[in-house]
């Protein structure tokens, strides 16, 4: 596993985690003997009391404690799973001030302050309460998490394990094991808000909400003739270092001018920063120049390795002979160290992009809600939002060598808005004791026009200075042209987005018997989406850009909620909704959605609950090109997307003494997508699992020179049927004990279309499961002890199921047949990919015991 | 059709300012049916007093003195919420001996009359419930908040979240155990955070932001834009399009375990060339987003390279 600096303490924990959970488990005997004894001498002395402020009652609570982690497997997928590491906790801890009655001159009435998760548990929360009768309230919440992600997506059996470079004196190129998307963030939300004569006819609210995020993390730099390439002349894996927040104020006035009436007027600002910056990975630095300079090669995810043709032969001196004959890397200078690589290859010893953006987004609300009207309720809003980006300084600059360039510098700004109008109103009227009307209208009308404006760039072709780029001054031949896309001329490239929203319900509703209540709402909506420049006129045919799709939808959704007794409640959803269009593939033109509730309660001790979902979409417009130019068809195709998502589930509680309760739960959900797709496919099988090329069927298929060709359509698939269970049995054998002890289940067994084994997929047959067992035991009235056991296991049954394969030719008349890869219909045809027995990833399993202890003192 | 909704809606929004006029005209205190606050026409005399209320029911008038209801006021000399607040007045019920059939009984009442006594004073606050799934449901209440034993005293909630929302969403709780997923059991997010439970002007009960964007980039800011060019099936679709929030077997929540598989179920030359797709897809080596790293949006390149 490449190491990244301070990425690696977490990602590369295996060695190290048996002396954490050493010192770990140390520190929480130390803390749970030491409060043993406090324990112990609290038993025969009496509990000492908090002092509280004059006039006030004190409830305090704080639960200590700590983890111990012990893991096999991968160290990698368990922190990106779970992340709890072993260590001492705060586990939790309550503070509660409450104003004695009569007290008057009080600051506050009750304050009340909550936490949890502190030391080290990915999840940390705190919560801050107060309020002082009817003049203010105010309520703060802090949150705290860790996000750490490293999948092994190129932990890929399929990818070689190292390829000699020829030329490089045996150096091989190593496997990259690393998830190229890996990253260790850090998330911490704040939300305050403050009311002030809460219970008034005027009534004011502040609030203020800050949001940081920011970590390390791995990303992508992409160099290709197909985009720019600014990050010299291959792919390089870049750290990028995330930090962006937002401060969010919001203020505003409540107005309460008759019983039953509300009007609010709202100012919300929100400030958007983003600071990230990139820089070429630590770990890309494989080789060195012969003065020291360490010198990233990039091309670290192509199955073909650094060559020759990185390198500018004709100056290569004595290291180039012929085109069989030539030395790239050369020996380390040191025994250990780093190969020297010939000065006129091509490299990277430098790379930074910073793009610090600020968006501001005032936004004014008012709304409007009334009741006071006989058998009319109401209520409304309207807002206006006017967003400006702002990225006034873009910076980015490569150092290294491609072809002839040793140095480029990009700068430039961009700018957008974002003209935000929506309004919301909704009108209820009560025409009897048993028949209602409501009506429902939601409108947004979004405006953004943006433009960037980024240089042409700047480059040096000599070597200014030493360290700036390598010391080779010889003779060389021009590389490629540096560009940036969005803005190829180095002149302005403006953009435009914009969509409107329209949306009616008409609801019907009878409750005139007891046990019923049904209700059915005709839905109308409209969607128009504008793009590109022009966007106020239909976008043509053929054309994916500058121009609007509308959208027209009708539906009906009819609802019914039966009380078949009084221990029994049944409800139900029937949704039918059609679309005359669609703006992509995947959203649907038809969506079915059925759902039925119901809970049932025989008696005061069981509760037994049941649910279905099934939701149903499909998109079956059948395209043609040629049929849409002899306007036969509006659409080309055939896409026949569909998807469902079909939940049964089924729970129970039992509490039927009080010393013993059961929970039980039983899921089982079949997600399925389909889409007809093309895909290119490698020309030469020369990898596991390769394509074979035959079929060029694909309508519009557009051919990326001879080395990747397109076979489909095909049935592109995945069907995730997944079962969950989830029991929990509480027993308390007497006043001072309690334990639980439970298992959690989520297991898919699902396959999909396997169209290229290198590009690693998610596990679609993989179990997940989570065992526990805990014990509270009050050792004294406001002292429990507590211990917790969690088993966490991951296993990955196979890849991701059996690999399934297309047939030959297909065509867009008749998409190619999906089956089996080892069907012998195939005979041999298929164009679709197999899958070696080797598998697919890295091994992402793991097991991992978890023991968590801790003491609950009240005072 | 367009000119039949726009003025719907306009008659719509007049009848709305004129009822509201018409209130200031007419003052509080009118009679309403479950819309309405239920004001009960009833004489002083009808009401007998917490005290009273006290001689049977000791107990539960004893606890009340700690509920948000009555505590506000009793902290201040006054009464606030009484018993007779909500279960009416309860001379007919004393006079009868404790007869329950004469006085607001919730055991026996329908959601409809649940719901129109709570929103006589909370109708401020949740003024879509009325028109919420959790209403037409017929989800009163008292499916969610106990007043006189709640297992979470700051909203009085029956049990916390989310084992209250999984009561009856059980069909959503699997998710949330899935190797990905939102931190909801784990305690960082609440199902409240993206749903209004109480009815809101979005499909399932999603949560309304100020400027349209979805609920999703509160937390997750650097997606919200606006980007000079915007990844339009983002906006268009919503987050949904790609992820599945509550919870996946996928990494990142995606729809599809493979990321060229998801990107390519709209940029596929099947859907080349239509309104529905843009340019070809690939398997390539490496994942679509290899190279298209901005994939929510870009400020420098259209096709989201950096």
């Amino acid at each position: 596993m490449k190491r990244f600096g301070w990425l690696t303490g977490q990602s590369g924990q295996q060695l190290s985690r048996v002396k954490v959970q050493c010192i770990a488990g140390s520190i929480c005997v130390v803390i749970l003997v030491a409060t043993a004894g406090l324990a112990g001498a609290q038993t025969e002395t009496p509990v000492v009391q908090p002092v509280a402020p004059d006039g006030y009652t004190l409830h305090e609570t704080i639960d200590l404690g700590g983890r111990i982690a012990n893991l096999n497997g991968s160290g990698a997928m368990y922190d990106t799973l779970v992340n709890l590491q072993s260590g001492p906790r705060v586990l939790g801890d309550t503070f509660e001030l409450r104003a004695l009655p009569g007290k008057k001159d009080a600051p506050f009435d009750t304050l009340s302050a909550f936490g949890s998760g502190f030391g080290g548990d990915p999840n940390n929360f705190a919560k801050l309460g107060f309020h002082k009768g009817n003049v203010y309230e105010f309520s703060g919440l802090f949150r705290r998490d860790r996000q750490y992600f490293d999948y092994d997506l190129l932990g890929n059996p399929n990818i070689p394990s190292g390829q000699t470079i020829t030329g490089s004196n045996s150096f091989a190129w190593p496997q990259d094991k690393q998830s190229p998307i890996l990253f260790n963030t850090v998330r911490r939300m704040t939300d305050t808000s403050l009311t002030i004569f809460p219970l008034s006819k005027v009534s004011y609210h502040v609030g203020y909400s800050q949001n940081i995020f920011q970590g390390p993390s791995l990303n992508w730099g992409a160099s290709s003739p197909f985009f720019d390439g600014s990050i010299g002349d291959y792919d390089q894996q870049l750290q990028e270092y995330q930090r962006n927040s937002t401060d969010d104020f919001v203020g505003g006035i409540d107005w309460k001018p008759v019983a039953g009436t509300r009007v609010t007027f709202e100012e919300e600002i929100d400030h958007y920063k983003e600071d990230s910056y990139y820089t070429l990975a630590p770990g890309d630095f494989l080789a060195q120049e012969a003065d020291g300079t360490r010198v990233s090669l990039g091309n670290w995810d192509s199955l073909s390795p650094y060559g020759i043709g990185a390198c500018n032969t004709g100056s290569m001196g004595s290291g180039y002979t012929n085109s069989t004959t030539y030395t790239i890397l050369s020996a380390p200078l040191a025994p250990g160290g780093l190969p020297v690589i010939n000065p006129a290859c091509a490299v990277a010893t430098s790379y930074l992009r910073s793009q610090p953006t600020r968006i501001l987004y005032p936004t004014e609300t008012i709304r409007l809600q009334s009741s006071s009207l006989p058998n009319i309720a109401m209520n409304g809003d309207f807002r206006f939002t006017r967003a400006k980006m702002d990225l006034a300084n873009y910076y980015e600059n490569f150092e290294g060598l491609s072809g002839t360039v040793r140095s480029t510098t990009f700068t430039g700004n961009a700018s957008a808005k974002r003209d935000v109008i929506a309004a919301d109103y909704a009108l209820t009227y009560s025409a009897t004791r048993t028949f209602s009307l409501s009506d429902q209208i939601d409108y947004s009308d979004v405006h953004q026009p943006g433009t960037a404006n980024i240089s042409q760039g700047i480059t040096a072709n000599t070597p200014t200075n030493p360290n700036e780029t390598i010391t080779y001054a010889g003779p060389l031949v021009p590389g490629k042209n540096f560009s940036v896309e969005g803005s190829p001329n180095g002149t302005p490239l403006p953009d435009y987005f914009g969509q409107k929203i329209f949306t009616n319900n008409l609801t019907g509703t009878w409750d005139g018997w007891s046990r019923a209540t049904l209700s059915l709402t005709w839905r109308y909506r409209t969607h128009l989406i504008g793009e590109g420049i022009p966007d106020n006129a239909p976008l043509a045919v053929g054309a994916d850009s500058n121009g609007t799709v509308t959208i027209h939808e009708n539906g009906g959704i009819f609802k019914a909620a039966l009380r078949p007794s009084s221990q029994w409640d049944l409800n139900g959803t029937l949704e039918v909704l059609y679309d005359d269009n669609a703006f992509t593939p995947v959203s649907p033109r038809q969506t079915q959605h059925y759902r039925v509730h119901t809970l049932y309660r025989p008696n005061g001790w069981m509760t037994l609950s049941g649910a279905f979902n099934d939701l149903e979409r499909h998109n079956n417009t059948n395209n043609n090109d040629a049929a849409v130019a002899a306007k036969d068809v509006t659409y080309a195709g055939p896409i026949a997307h569909q998807d469902h998502s079909r939940v049964v589930s089924v729970g129970a509680t039992l509490f039927p003494k009080g010393h013993l309760g059961l929970d039980a739960n039983y899921a089982y959900s079949d997600v399925y997508t389909s889409t007809n797709i093309c895909y290119d496919a490698a020309a030469s099988p020369a990898y596991p699992g390769a394509a074979t090329p035959s079929g060029t069927a694909c309508p519009g298929a557009t051919v990326r020179g001879t080395s990747y060709y397109e076979f489909g359509p095909v049935k592109d698939f995945m069907n995730a049927p997944t079962q969950f269970v989830s029991v929990a049995l509480a027993i308390s054998p007497d006043n001072s004990t309690r334990t639980n002890i439970g298992y959690r289940l989520s297991s898919v067994n699902g396959t999909q279309f396997f169209n290229d084994p290198r590009d690693v997929n998610g596990s679609l047959v993989s179990t997940y499961q989570s065992p526990f067992a805990n014990i509270a035991y009050t050792w004294h009235k406001a002292w429990v002890w507590k211990a917790e056991y969690n088993y966490f296991g991951y296993g990955e049954g196979g890849p991701s199921g059996a690999p399934f394969c297309s047939t030959n030719n297909p065509t867009p008349a008749t998409p190619a047949t999906v089956v089996p890869c080892n069907s012998s219909t195939l005979a041999g045809l298929q164009t679709g990919l197999t899958l070696p027995a080797s598998g697919e990833t890295a091994p992402r399993n793991f097991r991992a015991n978890n023991i968590t202890l801790g003491m609950h003192y009240e005072f | 059709m367009r000119r039949l909704l726009t003025s719907t809606a306009i008659l719509l929004l007049l009848t709305g300012f004129a009822g509201t006029r018409l209130a200031f005209a007419a003052g509080a205190g009118q009679q309403t049916l479950s819309t309405s606050p239920q004001k009960v026409a009833a004489s002083p005399a009808d009401f007998v007093g917490q005290e009273t209320c006290a001689a049977c029911h000791a107990d539960v008038v004893k606890k009340f003195d700690g509920n948000p209801h009555a505590r506000l006021a009793l902290e201040h000399e006054g009464k606030g919420v009484t018993c007779e607040s909500c279960h009416g007045p309860g001379k007919a019920h004393v006079d009868g001996g404790g007869d329950i059939t004469r006085i607001r009984h919730f055991d026996k009442a329908s959601p409809q009359e649940i719901d129109a006594t709570c929103m006589g004073c909370h109708a401020g606050v949740h003024p879509n419930f009325d028109r919420s799934p959790h209403a037409k449901a017929g989800v009163s209440c008292l499916g969610c908040h106990s007043v006189h034993a709640p297992e979470a005293e700051e909203h009085l909630l029956k049990a916390e979240q989310p084992k209250l929302c999984f009561q009856c969403h059980s069909d959503v709780k699997p998710a949330f155990d899935m190797p990905f997923h939102h931190p909801v059991n784990e305690g960082a997010v609440s199902c409240s955070d993206c749903h209004d439970v109480h009815g809101s002007f979005n499909n399932s009960n999603l949560k309304s932001t100020a400027d349209q964007n979805a609920v999703c980039t509160k937390c997750h800011a650097e997606t919200r834009g606006p980007y000079v060019y915007e990844h339009a099936a983002v906006k268009a679709e919503g987050c949904v399009g790609c992820h599945t929030p509550h919870g996946s077997q996928n990494a990142r929540l995606l729809n599809m375990p493979n990321i060229n598989t998801l990107c390519n179920q709209c940029h596929s030359p099947v859907a080349a060339g239509t309104v529905h797709g843009m340019n070809a897809g690939s398997s390539e080596l490496a994942s679509c987003t290899t190279c298209h790293t901005m994939i929510h949006g870009s400020n420098l390149n259209q096709a989201f390279i950096k």
